[in-house]
């Protein structure tokens, strides 16, 4: 370092920001079979992208935001069934 | 857009958000459009699939979202004049997936058959293409047509009613397609080629895009002495020299 020439720059970093990139593994599925958005996003539901948008995971196995599917199962038409399967939906719990 | 203002949030993000993905990636058949930029008015075109009675047809649609959508189904009504079992004179559609999924025990229809919020166009669509050809008799909307539909069928095509009209009705969708200056693709090949050649162009860049972070992680391990500078703000935050 000492024998660089005068011109060159030295950086002193005094801070850094680190980036995180973070993703479900709980399904094959990147999107929300309702709003088709990605689970690592809120659902359109949500106002402020900061909003904690949880996922609901049924025992069919299928995944949607929880916003999403409630917003379904409150449908008069619903029937408490799984959008996708139309299985009854049940909420995994753990 | 004032005339967005009565779709609630949700709704307004799902329809721009699949009309985006279908100009970006059009699906073979039909293409649509926005009728004076109102994301709940879509207006779209059928072209009649290749080897049918349908070959070389435009039909123009105006498909009509609620407000909740995707929770309850969009509606179609034909604006070209079809001549189908299950299309109403007034041109309004007649198909299971754009029902609500009650329990009807009258209308022979299964639930599983109609809409659910997973729906999208793209699949509506599809299913209205689909069901251009493939009529289905059990609840016609237009009984005369159901009835020479039949007669047409269980002939073998000996009796031409059916077809003969539908083949006008053709021929007159192909001049309002002269006249809107679309061209309707009239073999296999062309009717599955706007959608093919988009789709593979996103997925080549995709692809490209994928290579490049590979070539460049390659490079950085390679030259990892000589090139500290170039490595990217991931490895520079987690190695941050001072």
């Amino acid at each position: 370092m000492s024998d660089q020439p005068e011109s060159f720059m030295r950086i002193v970093i005094k801070e850094f920001l680190g980036v995180g990139n973070w993703r479900w593994s709980f399904t094959n599925d990147r999107i929300c079979g309702i709003c088709r958005v990605q689970f690592e996003i809120c659902c359109p539901n949500c106002d402020n992208p900061e909003a904690q948008c949880p996922i609901a995971w049924g025992r069919c196995s299928h995944a949607f935001h929880l916003h999403c599917v409630l917003k379904w199962l409150d449908t008069e038409h619903a029937n408490n069934k799984c959008p996708i399967c139309r299985q009854n939906w049940e909420l995994r719990v753990y | 857009m004032a005339n967005n203002q009565n779709l609630s949030t949700s709704a307004h993000r799902a329809l721009a958000h699949e009309y985006k993905s279908l100009q970006e990636e059009p699906v073979e058949g039909f293409r649509v459009k926005l009728i004076e930029d109102n994301l709940r008015e879509w207006e779209v075109a059928i072209f009649g699939p290749p080897e049918t009675l349908y070959q070389g047809g435009y039909f123009k649609a105006y498909m009509k979202f609620p407000a909740d959508y995707p929770y309850s189904p969009p509606t179609i009504r034909f604006l070209t004049k079809v001549w189908h079992p299950n299309v109403y004179e007034n041109g309004d559609l007649c198909i299971s997936i754009l029902h609500p999924p009650i329990d009807d025990p009258q209308s022979g229809e299964l639930p599983c058959e109609r809409w659910n919020p997973t729906q999208s166009v793209r699949t509506v669509l599809l299913s209205v293409i689909s069901l251009l050809n493939e009529p289905n008799t059990f609840s016609p909307a237009n009984v005369d047509a159901s009835i020479m539909y039949r007669r047409w069928k269980d002939s073998k095509g000996k009796d031409k009613e059916y077809e003969n009209i539908i083949k006008k009705q053709v021929v007159s969708g192909r001049l309002e397609a002269e006249r809107d200056g679309v061209v309707v693709p009239l073999t296999l090949e062309d009717y599955c080629k706007v959608s093919s050649t988009a789709r593979s162009s996103t997925s080549a860049a995709a692809m490209d895009s994928d290579f490049y972070v590979e070539d460049y992680d390659l490079d950085v391990e390679s030259d990892a002495n000589s090139e500290d500078e170039y490595q990217d703000d991931a490895t520079d935050s987690g190695n941050g020299e001072s």
